[in-house]
């Protein structure tokens, strides 16, 4: 535990549960970055204040320090995006400071809650929405899709990866404390991550670049979390959390892998990883993010009714729509050429991929009482293994029509739509009616033509304030003299 | 006269006199004029800080009292809340002080300016160190004659206009002061300031509460109108004519800070907060404050001229200290009067900039500041430090304000102020940030509008560069170290403590 009293309105960093796992994911996570090389000063400082930044909001131990580093990031993270002066790119960057502002200022509302010691659900929904800008939740996931599309790729690997895990370090270390009881927030928190999942994946789909996919991926990834989330709230908090910080692990290595991947020079063996990342998203049997999965459907089992059936007939689809996601990812990924810009290289990405898919495994045998023989049992391995399966029978399928969607959907969704009315909006926000200013008042003066005038032989008379000046010395002096 | 009380004294003196002393100056006494400016502005610095040490330290009493006429004192105190405001005028006059001489270099009329500048600023410190409301009505009057001729210091017929709308205002706000003033004196004798409780406390028995409302109300409205309170405000944007170091005066040293400062006392040294309270002062001021507070901001982000949008900018921001006080609970005083000291910081670096952006490039639209990042990096590192200070980003002063107003507004049972803050946060944001982007984010045009360079290895005159960044240092320090014992935080804690004794 570090202490600075001082500092700010005191600041306070320590290690808990939370902070031990996701903090060596988010200095991986900005290694991959800086393993990208960068055109510009710009995005070297960006990347230094937004590190800093991710890596004190992950390590603070209490809801105020969270904030302030927090907010280092949002701002920073805007030279993340921005690296070049097209439109698209100035776009994408003032959606997604617009939204981080937003969502800063939810979380600022929640930090004033916990301050005044007033917990509740209230102040826990702010905290969800609060880092929910970044973690991709409706309708604050907008910016996601367009800031991992245009961003370098060094700022689109710190999106992937540290910047999504400071966001869940803050929603899985805080959302007890703050919501008082978080039981109240299970059924929300539930149906929000279960739609999340499900809309993230469906516009994602409809992408047509690769970077944009992963994007809407990360959205539909983080609706996952966030149901999970609801489920350890609805139950024993202290057991699952161990199962969420796995996921929060798994996808916290792997995005930003699979972003890092879309940078590196083409090759059979880059080819390969990335198809392994892929399925580690989808939840293949075997994967990170098969072994959160389960462990979470644990707790699905001691839900109260319609919870349990609900979620338990949900979460295997989820596999399916995120394995239909992840096969639109590899298509246009393989057909796509290596955006322009620094390519990442090859050796850096596959040593990224590799962390990505072994840690898991690691902390698996840490943290789980009975881990190998649960994975590895035929009812779980059958449970993982056929919705990847039937996902990736539908691709084809789809494939097979060879029929390109008739509409394509831009990345940013609902935004593009929505961005020239609120523009205008805000433009009529700027006109609010001009309030009667003392007008009588002035006009009386005017009309009062003597008083202008002698303001106009006052003025010329620079000696007016000195014997104005002189008047007040001497009554001072006769005043003292008395 | 003790030596305690001839330090109040001095410290009015040591700019007063210089000021008088420069009346009498030619116009090409260049050096002369200089060193009587810092001179007194530096000896003010150093005796505020000796003073600062004695209170700190043995809670000694600065008094000078004067008898005019029976009941009627002349009297300059220093408690924690004078102190708070006077090392703020006074540090930001030296800053000041140094930035106009560099601004005015080869200006006409430049006696007259420094003159009547010095005046303003004693005026300001009187308003902080005056112990009753006759002291405070006496300095508020000297302080609006004083500015007057600074902001119309350059003469031209859009400048008289906003001068006349400035006189009009101003001294109907005094002559409303002064109507109280004699009211409340008719009724209850001289008031004198009380840090703990307030002044009327155990005095009013007997009295109509009507009549104390009505005294209560018409004070507030005449120093509202220096705070810019809506629908107070309409001469301060106009008064954005007057030449940069003035407009650095107006906005952030002293003349609405004279109001809000004005207003703290009104409702926590003259009622107390509990009376205030009850007879329905506060809330009207807390609606008041806080419609300020949206509509500022809405009008900021349609103005295209810099300082034209900086103004309106303080119309809201100044309103976060008349929030503070209406809130009538301990954290949020706390806010509101850290945010006078925060909000002088910020407000100064921008108005320093701005006019560095005008001296050096010409520039004085929006539209004109695409890529000045590169050209002037210095000046803008400072607006950007400044600007994300106002829109409340951590870690930096504005953030500091904004928790404890907050914080206050809900523990005041008012917790709909919350909104209002957050509102006007984002619209800070919205009219500032667009600033920074097209600075630090866009190409530059071709050419500026009127380049002219100032300095052979700077980006502009070095008296112009260093305040801004010195100031824009504040920024950071009074953000980042606010839990340390030199922040402003520290010392508006210290007079919270005493207004609200546990």
């Amino acid at each position: 535990m570090i202490e600075l009293p001082g500092f700010v309105l005191g600041l306070n960093f320590g290690a808990d549960a939370v902070a031990a796992a996701l903090l060596p994911v988010a200095v991986l996570g900005w290694l991959a970055a800086l393993a990208v090389p960068s055109p510009g000063r710009r995005l070297r400082l960006a990347s230094w204040i937004a590190g800093i930044g991710s890596l004190g909001a992950v390590a603070a131990a209490d809801l105020l320090t969270f904030y302030v580093f927090f907010g280092i990031v949002t701002i920073a993270a805007y030279g993340l995006v921005v690296g070049d002066d097209s439109r698209k790119t100035r776009w994408a960057g003032r959606i997604y400071l617009s939204l981080a502002l937003v969502g800063e200022m939810i979380l600022l509302a929640a930090l004033l809650l916990h301050l005044a010691e007033r917990p509740g659900p209230l102040a826990g929904w702010l905290l969800v929405f609060g880092v929910g800008a970044k973690l991709g939740l409706p309708p604050l996931h907008v910016a996601l899709a367009p800031a991992y599309e245009r961003a370098p790729t060094r700022g689109a690997v710190a999106f992937a990866g540290p910047l999504l895990v400071t966001a869940m370090a803050g929603l899985l270390r805080f959302l007890p404390e703050i919501a008082g009881a978080p039981a109240a927030l299970a059924p929300g928190l539930m149906l929000l991550g279960l739609f999340t999942a499900f809309a993230g994946a469906g516009l994602g789909a409809l992408q047509e670049r690769a970077r944009a996919v992963l994007g809407y991926s990360s959205v539909s990834q983080m609706g996952l979390l966030l149901a999970f989330t609801g489920v350890a709230a609805a139950g024993d908090w202290l057991a699952l959390l161990p199962a969420l910080l796995l996921f929060a692990v798994h996808h916290g290595l792997v995005k930003p892998a699979l972003v890092l991947g879309t940078a590196a020079a083409p090759g059979r063996a880059v080819a390969a990883a990335q198809v392994l990342l892929a399925l580690a998203i989808a939840a293949l049997a075997l994967t990170g993010g098969a072994m959160a999965k389960l462990w979470v459907e644990g707790g699905v089992a001691a839900l109260a009714e319609p919870w349990h059936g609900l979620v338990a007939a949900l979460l295997p689809a989820t596999s399916v729509a995120s394995t239909l996601i992840m096969a639109r990812f590899l298509w246009l990924a393989r057909a796509g050429a290596v955006p322009p810009g620094p390519t990442a290289p090859p050796g850096a990405f596959l040593m990224v991929a590799a962390v990505a898919l072994v840690v898991p495994w690691v902390l698996l045998l840490r943290w789980h009482p009975a881990p190998a023989a649960l994975m590895l049992a035929p009812a779980h391995l059958w449970a993982t293994l056929w919705p990847v399966f039937r996902g990736v029978t539908i691709a084809l399928a789809v494939r097979g029509l060879r029929r390109r969607p008739r509409w394509r959907l831009p990345p940013g969704d609902v935004a593009v739509l929505l961005d020239r009315p609120i523009q205008r909006w805000l433009g009529r926000l700027g006109r609010p009616p001009r309030l009667p200013s003392l007008p009588a008042m002035a006009s009386l003066l005017r009309r009062v033509a003597h008083i202008r005038t002698a303001e106009i032989r006052l003025r010329d008379l620079a000696a007016t304030g000195i014997a104005y000046l002189l008047l007040l010395t001497v009554l001072l002096v006769l005043a003292t003299g008395t | 006269m003790s030596w305690n009380g001839a330090v109040p004294l001095t410290i009015l003196l040591s700019s007063l006199l210089p000021g008088l002393a420069i009346f009498f100056l030619g116009e090409e006494r260049h050096r002369t004029r200089t060193v009587l400016n810092l001179s007194g502005a530096v000896v003010k610095v150093a005796l505020i800080g000796a003073m600062l040490i004695g209170l700190y330290q043995a809670e000694r009493a600065f008094t000078f009292r004067l008898p005019l006429l029976p009941g009627i004192d002349f009297l300059l105190n220093i408690d924690a809340l004078a102190m708070l405001f006077v090392s703020l005028s006074g540090g930001l006059w030296l800053l000041t002080t140094v930035y106009a001489i560099g601004y005015l270099e080869e200006s006409p009329n430049r006696s007259r300016f420094f003159g009547f500048f010095s005046v303003c600023v004693s005026a300001t410190v009187g308003i902080a160190m005056a112990g009753n409301l006759f002291t405070l009505f006496l300095f508020y009057e000297l302080l609006t004659l004083s500015t007057y001729p600074l902001v119309v210091h350059r003469g031209t017929p859009a400048v008289l206009n906003a001068g006349r709308l400035y006189l009009t205002y101003t001294l109907g706000g005094g002559a409303t002061v002064l109507g109280a003033v004699v009211w409340l004196q008719a009724l209850v004798g001289p008031v004198e300031f009380i840090e703990t409780g307030g002044a009327l406390v155990g005095r009013t028995a007997g009295l109509d509460p009507r009549a104390l409302t009505a005294i209560g109300a018409l004070l507030l409205a005449g120093f509202a109108v220096k705070a810019a309170v809506v629908p107070l405000h309409g001469w301060l944007p106009r008064a954005m004519v007057a030449p940069a170091p003035v407009s650095a005066l107006l906005h952030a040293v002293a003349v609405v800070k004279a109001g809000a400062f004005a207003i703290v006392r009104v409702v926590h040294d003259v009622f107390g907060a509990e009376m205030a309270r009850d007879l329905g002062l506060t809330t009207p001021l807390a609606a008041a404050a806080a419609t300020t507070i949206i509509l500022g901001s809405l009008w900021a982000l349609r103005q295209t001229d810099l300082k034209r949008r900086l103004a309106y900018s303080t119309v809201s921001q100044v309103s976060y200290i008349v929030l503070g006080t209406a809130l009538a609970g301990p954290v949020a005083l706390v806010g509101g009067l850290v945010h006078l000291v925060h909000q002088g910081l910020m407000k100064i670096t921008l108005f320093f900039c701005a006019g560095n952006l005008a001296e050096t490039l010409g520039i004085h639209d929006i539209r004109e500041l695409r890529g000045v990042g590169r050209r002037m990096p210095w000046t803008m590192a400072a607006f950007t430090v400044a600007a994300l200070g106002m829109m409340a980003a951590p870690p930096l002063a504005g953030f500091v304000s904004e928790v404890h107003l907050g914080l206050g507004a809900i523990e005041a049972g008012h917790p709909w102020a919350v909104p209002v803050l957050i509102v006007s946060a984002l619209l800070n944001a919205a009219y500032f940030l667009p600033i920074v982007y097209a600075a630090w984010f866009r190409p530059p045009a071709a050419r500026w509008p009127q380049e002219r360079v100032l300095s052979p290895r700077l980006e502009t005159r070095a008296s112009l560069l260093f305040p801004p960044l010195i100031t824009a240092a504040f920024t950071i320090f009074a953000g980042v170290l606010a839990g340390s014992i030199v922040s402003p935080l520290e010392w508006a804690q210290l007079v919270v403590d005493r207004e609200f004794p546990p």
